[in-house]
């Protein structure tokens, strides 16, 4: 919201330079947004006062926070009660609440008076003639838009409020042309199109130096509808951002009845009644509002004429009062108020939380309860770089691949961001190549994070897995870098305990198990691991040692088919008794089709195991 | 063969092994091995002997060992103070490093602030990344068609129920439904918005949320809270101002502005000229929130805040652009 502060003193006789200003309405809920300029103050604006997006609207918070009297504008009721000018017929009462309008005739349309345009310009709209200016001054003063229209240039005096027919077209009064759906609320009269229904006029009927009738309205809609047209159309000006939100329908009559006052002042004429559309009436909100209950959020302890006087300058209505708290009409403007507890939002943001004092929770804390998955992931992410590698994040938003396990995006915003990862594989495999122009070599990387998979189309079909993948840069040679690939997997296994585990080949993925338990798979230049079975895999315990050992270490040589796979040999050598410590591969020689290999079998501790043990852990493995 | 030569000859053998060996356990194995050491044998073979030739040979055999075996300490002793004494090893040489890992930047700050919230005695608490709309809107009081749902211009994976979760408010109404007050949990976690990149917002990005339920919990409580883990993180002369802001999920809601510490509050580039630097959302947990997720908001009331991760992030270590924070664009070196 844009707030030119001599405009703003207009209603509140704030006597404080321009930045203390501006931090008032900061406090209270209008922060500034930048430096004031040429007088000039920018607030953001948060979609649920649509009260604020008038400068009255944010005099009267200052006013309540200054302890400032608010001195409202004028208005003038018409002296007339004679409807039927112009007929009013809405045939889309789902879309228009209220439709209130005005006729005035025999004015004359000129330039605005210098202040009239001096405001408007500050604010930002550039001046036309004084009836629109006058409309555009009211909107911006009180919040609610309004229309004015040059009667002479209706074929018939009607307004019929409807919804558009596909395809139908309106020029806008920018000179736009722009086609309209059923969804959509509009003017008409006759075969002519007035305007976009509380989005922007038509060409046609809008005022200019030859009018002297027009007629006035002042509307009230669905602002769902509002905004969703809107959108669809690609149109935002000032009267869509303030007829999107939730505005109350008395907004209409105060601001209708103020600019007829601007209009008679200023462009003189005739003023008459003309139909108000109103079917089904909004009540005001009455809610009560018990004084212990800004103790209870507040942690302070306020007086009541304190609260009292608060939400009477916020222009609440006392309806009844007793000891423990009020019962109040909710002021018609506040849209945003909806449970006890906003009002208590008012009286302790207009008292300021600058007065709200600073107390630690006395409460014990609760129980522990950080899930043993997360801590176990900040483990594993430690000891992998205890081991030399970096941890990336990377976004998981891919390009779809067409396959129906995919977790896809309906709404993506493009091409290559409408779909989720299956495999972190896929997302962080191309940080090496930033690794590359950086001109750093061996790159070791990995991330942990979530894949996705969809196995239906229910919420329950989609999964999101927790994985570890390690990918190693392959650029000196796959064998090399698969060599260290595996003992970074062995080393990092050792150190959470899991020993032990199974190698299946599976394609071009050799598939790790710790027992029955898929931990994950290692391939030529990665490996991934689902951290939750990590997590659930059995651990040994780092045996410590206060004796020394003699390691003692047997060495075989046994002849396999070229083509085997030595990791299940070594497995089962491994499980064959517990007093093997490790069983590796020392030498290995290709022979007519056969792969005659040296195994060497460490045991932990000579004294343990007894010579005829060792030979018969031989014999069984010979076969 | 007569003891005695063997014995000089182990002496010889030993002290030529001793000498040249690199690596002195397995001297030490070769002659003090339970099984198979030579000394060892020597010693096997003493019941063998006569009375008298016990008597002699006895403390000879004792001697060396004992006098090997300390020599064996000595050198050993020796070797490594020769290691860092050798006069060829120039010690102020720089090498490069060995490969030494670097965990990701949000980590690093994640864990900073899990580390001040955890001593406090909060629990780190998860929730899916895709969620439901009455986790992400209805239960935070968003009804459907509410404007504020516009603000998060959310990634539906199917329209209009199941989405990427836009905040981290999401776990915040899975704590509130799951958990029984009292509840003090803080959440870090991914988020999505259907957002066009650039340098500052991403589709994808972090948040760091933080709710507090229990008896008596008031704004005071929020305040102190949230002064406290300011300075924890920026320093002491931390200065922090509360202003009230809305946010449909709490009521009353706080903006929380940091002063800027590069121009002390007087305006720059980095403040973009306001002086304050706004570093989250917070607030009193919404009647209706609390009353949805099945707690009473007459026994309990509670806190919320949420901030965004990845500017504080990319401050710390000087990074750019989003898109490289998690694109892949960063390396450490």
């Amino acid at each position: 919201m844009i707030i030119p502060l001599e405009w703003l003193k207009e209603y509140v006789n704030v006597r404080k330079p321009n930045n203390d200003i501006a931090d008032s309405l900061t406090a209270l809920g209008l922060m500034q947004e930048k430096p004031i300029e040429k007088g000039v103050l920018e607030v953001e604006h948060r979609m649920d006062r649509s009260d604020w997006l008038s400068v009255l609207g944010c005099a009267r918070d200052l006013a309540a926070l200054e302890g400032l009297k608010l001195k409202k504008p004028e208005g003038l009721a018409p002296p007339s009660k004679g409807n039927g000018l112009v007929e009013i017929k809405v045939k889309a009462p789902d879309l228009v609440k209220r439709f209130n309008t005005r006729v005035f005739r025999n004015l004359e349309v000129k330039d605005s008076p210098k202040w009239l345009k001096e405001r408007l310009e500050a604010y930002g709209l550039p001046s036309k003639n004084n009836i629109v200016d006058i409309t555009n001054y009211v909107m911006v003063e009180l919040g609610q838009p309004m229309h004015a229209q040059d009667l002479s240039k209706f074929s018939k005096q009607e307004i019929v409020l409807r919804k558009a027919k596909n395809g139908e077209k309106i020029t806008t009064l920018l000179g736009e042309e722009v086609e309209l759906d059923k969804t959509m609320l509009v003017l008409a009269e006759g075969n002519n199109l007035l305007a976009i229904g509380a989005i922007v006029g038509g060409a046609t009927t809008g005022v200019d130096e030859t009018t002297t009738d027009i007629i006035l309205d002042a509307g009230n809609y669905n602002q769902s509808n509002i905004r969703k047209t809107s959108r669809k159309l690609g149109i935002r000006n000032e009267t869509v951002l303030r007829t999107e939100k939730f505005l109350h329908p008395d907004s209409t009559q105060a601001a209708i009845e103020r600019a007829a006052k601007l209009i008679l002042d200023l462009a003189g004429g005739d003023y008459y009644e003309n139909e108000d559309y109103y079917k089904n009436e909004i009540p005001y909100t009455e809610m009560g509002l018990r004084y212990s209950r800004v103790e209870r959020i507040g942690g302070i302890e306020m007086h009541s004429d304190n609260i009292k006087e608060i939400l009477l300058a916020l222009e609440y209505e006392i309806i009844e009062e007793n000891t423990a708290g009020l019962k109040l009409r909710v002021p018609y403007f506040r849209t945003d108020v909806l449970v006890e507890d906003d009002i208590v939002s008012d009286v302790l943001r207009i008292n300021n939380y600058k007065n709200i004092p600073v107390e630690q929770i006395e409460e014990a804390p609760p129980k522990e309860i950080t899930p043993e998955i997360y801590k176990y992931e900040e483990k594993i992410r430690d000891v992998l770089v205890g081991l030399g590698l970096h941890e990336h994040i990377t976004n998981p938003l891919i390009k779809e691949n067409g396959e129906s396990t995919q977790v896809t995006l309906v709404n993506a915003l493009n091409a290559e961001q409408s779909a989720l990862r299956e495999e972190i594989y896929e997302t962080l495999k191309p940080v090496l190549e930033v690794y590359k122009k950086h001109k750093l070599k061996r790159a070791k990387i990995f991330e942990v994070g979530l894949t996705y998979h969809k196995t239906g189309n229910k919420y329950e079909n989609l999964k999101e897995v927790r994985t570890l993948e390690v990918i190693l840069d392959t650029e000196r040679g796959v064998e090399e870098s698969n060599t260290e690939l595996k003992q970074i997997l062995s080393a990092f296994l050792t150190n959470l305990g899991i020993a032990n585990v199974r190698y299946e080949k599976s394609g071009s993925r050799a598939v790790i198990y710790k027992e029955r338990l898929e931990l994950g798979e290692l391939r030529l230049d990665s490996f991934s691991l689902y951290t939750e079975s990590l997590l659930k895999a059995d651990k040994k315990q780092l045996r410590v040692r206060d004796r020394l050992l003699h390691k003692t270490s047997e060495d075989i040589t046994i002849e396999v088919a070229s083509d085997k796979q030595l990791g299940p040999v070594i497995s089962k050598i491994k499980e064959s008794s517990d007093k093997i410590s490790e069983v590796y591969v020392v030498d290995s020689l290709t022979k007519d089709n056969k792969l005659a290999i040296t195994i060497r079998i460490i045991f932990e501790d000579e004294n343990e195991i007894s010579r005829e043990e060792i030979a018969k852990i031989k014999d069984s493995i010979r076969i | 063969m007569d003891l005695k030569v063997e014995i000089t000859n182990i002496k010889k053998a030993i002290e030529t092994d001793i000498k040249d060996s690199q690596n002195l356990d397995d001297v030490y194995l070769k002659y003090f091995s339970k099984k198979s050491g030579l000394i060892t044998a020597l010693i096997k073979k003493l019941p063998e002997l006569s009375p008298e030739e016990r008597r002699e040979m006895g403390p000879a055999i004792n001697k060396l060992q004992n006098e090997y075996k300390q020599k064996i300490d000595e050198a050993r002793k020796d070797a490594v103070t020769k290691k860092v004494t050798d006069a060829n090893i120039d010690l102020t040489l720089p090498l490069p490093p060995m490969s030494s890992g670097f965990l990701h930047p949000t980590t690093q700050v994640i864990r900073e602030i899990n580390d001040f919230f955890r001593y406090h005695g909060y629990s780190v608490y998860e929730g899916p990344e895709i969620e439901t709309a009455e986790y992400n809107f209805r239960k935070l009081n968003l009804p459907k068609d509410h404007p504020a749902t516009d603000l998060q211009d959310t990634l539906f994976v199917m329209k209009p129920d199941v989405l990427l979760r836009t905040h981290t408010s999401s776990i915040e109404a899975r704590a509130l439904t799951e958990l029984e007050p009292p509840i003090r949990i803080v959440a870090p976690g991914k988020c999505y918005r259907n957002e066009t990149p650039n340098k500052t917002n991403a589709a994808f990005f972090y948040q760091y949320q933080g709710v507090v339920v229990g008896r008596g919990i008031t704004l005071k409580h929020l305040k102190a809270t949230l002064e406290q883990v300011h300075k924890f993180l920026f320093g002491e002369d931390t200065i922090l101002r509360f202003r009230y802001k809305y946010y449909p999920e709490v009521s009353p809601g706080m903006g929380v502005d940091m002063q800027c510490k590069f121009c002390d509050g007087d305006g720059c580039d980095i403040c973009k000229h306001r002086g304050w630097l706004e570093m989250l959302g917070s607030g009193m947990i919404h009647y209706n929130t609390l009353e949805m997720c099945g707690i009473d908001p007459e026994q309990y009331t509670g806190f919320a805040f949420g901030m965004g991760l990845d500017r504080q992030v990319m401050q710390k270590f000087a990074v750019e652009d989003i898109r490289k924070l998690y694109g892949g664009g960063i390396v450490y070196k």
